[in-house]
């Protein structure tokens, strides 16, 4: 083999451009979702598995805006962290998006834990049985109603079928007598 | 420091008020600094309590959406809020860049057409093995050292300079194989 490319044209030409298998997708790296955001830092932390830290590193050649957040994020995690503080106004307008009318956090305790571990959980379960109830029901009505019918039915039947044989036997006794 | 621990995010997730008014107080300063490191040098510094309202808009949204999904096994809070603030100040200044600015007000150099580079680099995909790839994307795209190559993919300084070394040996090779492909 003849290496007619050396070292140098290879750098050079690293530094005026770099492009690694397809496109790469600068500006559609963000908004961020949580997923990426909690690999992005864990990368940072050094808390991912090799297998974890593998893939955010072919993501991060794949969204080059990945890379960005991550150098810009790993900027600020080294700045001096005894920086100017932001206002109280800023805290005001923060703490404000979340209203005093919202529900105090869920009560501790056993009842807290048997709502938390059984009843939270089973809510669809008991709504979808609530439900399939009440068409069992709706379906019971039903049938009593086709079931009621019948009985009328019946019954007109038999009350005609009585004034019949009434008419009969009165007949028959004109007859005798 | 207040909503750190487990249990106090759970509390703040469960919409207590005062573990929210917490966790603001507790959290605001990381996220006010992660938000001034990117927009001080870019002169927008005036913009800074906006973007950190933003950001605080953005973890309450979709019933805290982005708090739940963090996981203190994966990452510190402090650490997840950083990236989220980042990218929130790296978003406000893409906005800003949007051309605002006339035709007329861009200098003539801006406007030139550049001299064709004919020698632009495609590198295959696989060629490289992905953290091969990253060496080379952080020390010629990113211009870093070495030394804070290493400290960003978690290795010694060494291990960056050889993964560097095979990179390019690979590059060397990839390259003069086509280069003979060509002329053949």
């Amino acid at each position: 083999m003849t290496n007619d490319i050396d070292d140098d044209s290879v750098t050079r030409a690293l530094r005026r451009g770099l492009s690694i298998g397809p496109a790469r997708a600068d500006a559609a790296a963000l908004p961020l979702e949580g997923a990426q955001a909690l690999a992005l830092a864990g990368y940072l932390d050094g808390s991912l598995t090799p297998a974890e830290r593998s893939a955010v590193e072919a993501e991060l050649l794949l969204a080059g805006g990945h890379l960005e957040l991550l150098l810009a994020s790993r900027d600020a995690l080294a700045a001096d962290p005894a920086g100017p503080l932001p206002s109280a106004a800023v805290l005001q307008r923060a703490q404000a998006l979340i209203p005093n009318i919202r529900p105090a956090a869920r009560r501790r305790g056993v009842a807290g834990w048997l709502r938390d571990s059984f009843a939270r959980p089973l809510r669809p379960a008991l709504g979808a049985a609530a439900l399939a109830l009440y068409g069992l029901f709706c379906l019971q009505v039903f049938d009593w109603g086709l079931a009621g019918g019948e009985i009328l039915t019946a019954a007109t039947a038999t009350a005609a079928d009585t004034a019949s044989a009434e008419t009969v036997f009165a007949l028959a006794l004109d007859d005798l007598m | 420091m207040g909503a750190g621990s487990d249990r106090e995010l759970a509390d703040l997730l469960g919409g207590d008020k005062a573990a929210w008014d917490a966790f603001v107080r507790a959290q605001a300063p990381v996220i006010f600094a992660a938000v001034r490191r990117r927009l001080l040098p870019a002169g927008r510094d005036a913009d800074c309590e906006d973007v950190v309202q933003e950001v605080f808009v953005k973890l309450c949204r979709g019933d805290f959406r982005l708090l739940r999904a963090f996981d203190p096994a994966k990452a510190k809070l402090s650490t997840y809020l950083t990236v989220i603030a980042s990218s929130s100040a790296i978003d406000h200044l893409r906005r800003l860049k949007a051309p605002t600015e006339t035709l007329e007000a861009q200098p003539e150099g801006t406007l030139a057409v550049p001299p064709q580079e004919p020698s632009f680099l495609t590198i295959p995909e696989g060629l490289l093995s992905p953290r091969q790839a990253l060496v080379i994307e952080l020390l010629y795209r990113q211009d870093l050292l070495p030394g804070e190559a290493a400290e960003i993919i978690g290795v010694d300084p060494q291990t960056v300079r050889s993964m560097h070394h095979k990179a390019l040996t690979k590059l060397r090779k990839h390259f003069a194989e086509n280069s003979h492909d060509g002329e053949g």
